[in-house]
């Protein structure tokens, strides 16, 4: 998670009249906020009613072959 | 050392005893230190006795070794001192799956089966991850695409196509096309290829390579997670809860393996997977394998050896592989 700025993100104006809280607010990169999924490729599924469906890849090789020998490695690898 | 008077591995981190020496699967960290075998000995008597009693017992004569060795448990962050080991109680190494089927790999050529079918039972098994291998032979792109949509629909968390290079077969800008559309596309691989290199749009997800990489033979890997740790327990984690359709429409354990046990013409998958016969190799664990449950890696290792089970031991023994893409068909097992 990036924090972009760590200066209050409201005016004092609005500051003067908000919860104390809300002087120490950061703005993140939302790219960056996991919790947004945003490298999370969705699809659908029926049965389980959804149309954010998550594709999770499968945690050992599903046959012989291993993809990660041919393809490119992905910028999480090290 | 310490005034706590026990010490205690974090819960993820487990030893493994080999016949030369020993290991912790950090399973945390996903990695695997290696360890002397009197290591492993300390550790399993630390779980019980003040480390004292331990240091009496192990090295009474040599104290300084007995800290080097709690030294290098702590330096790297594997265990801890502590008053109450009680309250620290070990992982739970019960492994449970509710999908009948975990991984399928299908084959087909556009002939001998009805792939919407086969692709409707596997969703119907809560099949979790399915690799497709494609040969469109006379087919054009265009008739691969249906299939796809009805995957976007289905249960599967994942989806990886193999897919055999043709000149009438969809370009590099097609699949990407394709990967982009359809979300529950992993991975795509073009084999036998005139040329080796990765997408340009997707590098990480899309590749063309010379071989056929269906009839290389494989590599032994090593995969460390809990999820692997605790299925390797009990059973093999390459063949368990896997189902392979070939060409031809039969059901196997894997594709490289010439026998198989229906098929999908007259057979439904839900029917074979009740057969004890075709659970066998499920069950070939680490721990009933002749030259692996001697390793302390066996918990992490993954290979598709071919398995032959001995009847009067009921271990598993490697063979030489049969490579063969195409096998000959056998009469079905009862």
């Amino acid at each position: 998670m990036r924090v972009i700025g760590t200066g209050a993100v409201f005016t004092e104006e609005v500051l003067a009249v908000l919860p104390i809280g809300y002087r120490f607010m950061v703005r993140v990169d939302p790219l960056t906020f996991r919790e947004n999924y945003p490298d999370q490729r969705l699809s659908q599924s029926i049965r389980h009613q959804s149309k954010s469906y998550q594709s999770v890849g499968p945690g050992k090789p599903v046959s012989h072959l291993v993809m990660q020998d041919y393809l490119a490695p992905s910028p999480d690898e090290h | 050392m310490s005034t706590k008077p026990y010490f205690c591995l974090y819960a993820h981190n487990l030893v493994v005893r080999g016949a030369t020496r020993s290991a912790i699967y950090d399973l945390q960290r996903q990695t695997i230190i290696p360890i002397p075998s009197i290591l492993h000995s300390i550790l399993t008597h630390l779980k019980q006795y003040p480390w004292r009693e331990t240091q009496r017992i192990f090295a009474s004569r040599n104290e300084a070794l007995f800290g080097q060795y709690m030294q290098f448990l702590l330096d790297r962050e594997l265990g801890f001192f502590v008053s109450s080991p009680a309250c620290f109680p070990a992982l739970d190494l019960q492994w449970h799956s509710p999908h009948h089927i975990q991984n399928a790999v299908v084959s087909y050529a556009f002939r001998d089966y009805d792939l919407e079918d086969v692709l409707s039972q596997l969703d119907a098994l809560h099949c979790r991850h399915l690799e497709l291998q494609l040969n469109l032979g006379s087919h054009c792109w265009e008739d691969v695409l249906p299939f796809f949509q009805q995957l976007q629909t289905t249960g599967f968390l994942s989806v990886n196509v193999v897919l055999a290079y043709s000149a009438a077969g969809p370009s590099e800008q097609q699949l990407a096309e394709l990967y982009q559309q359809c979300g529950k596309i992993q991975h795509i691989l073009v084999h036998s290829a005139p040329y080796n290199r990765v997408g340009s749009a997707h590098p990480h997800n899309l590749a063309f390579v010379r071989t056929d990489v269906r009839t290389t033979k494989p590599r032994n890997r090593y995969v460390v997670s809990s999820e692997y740790f605790t299925e390797a327990l009990r059973y093999n984690p390459y063949y368990n809860r896997k189902v392979c359709v070939s060409e031809t429409g039969h059901v196997k354990n894997c594709l490289l393996r010439p026998e198989h046990f229906a098929t999908v013409q007259t057979t439904r998958l839900a029917t074979v997977l009740g057969d004890p016969a075709f659970q066998e190799l499920w069950h070939a664990a680490a721990d009933h394998t002749v030259g692996l449950r001697d390793s302390e890696l066996r918990y992490a290792h993954f290979s598709a050896d071919y398995l032959v089970r001995d009847t009067a031991s009921g271990l598993y023994t490697h063979v030489p592989y049969l490579v063969s893409a195409q096998p000959v068909p056998q009469a079905v097992a009862a």
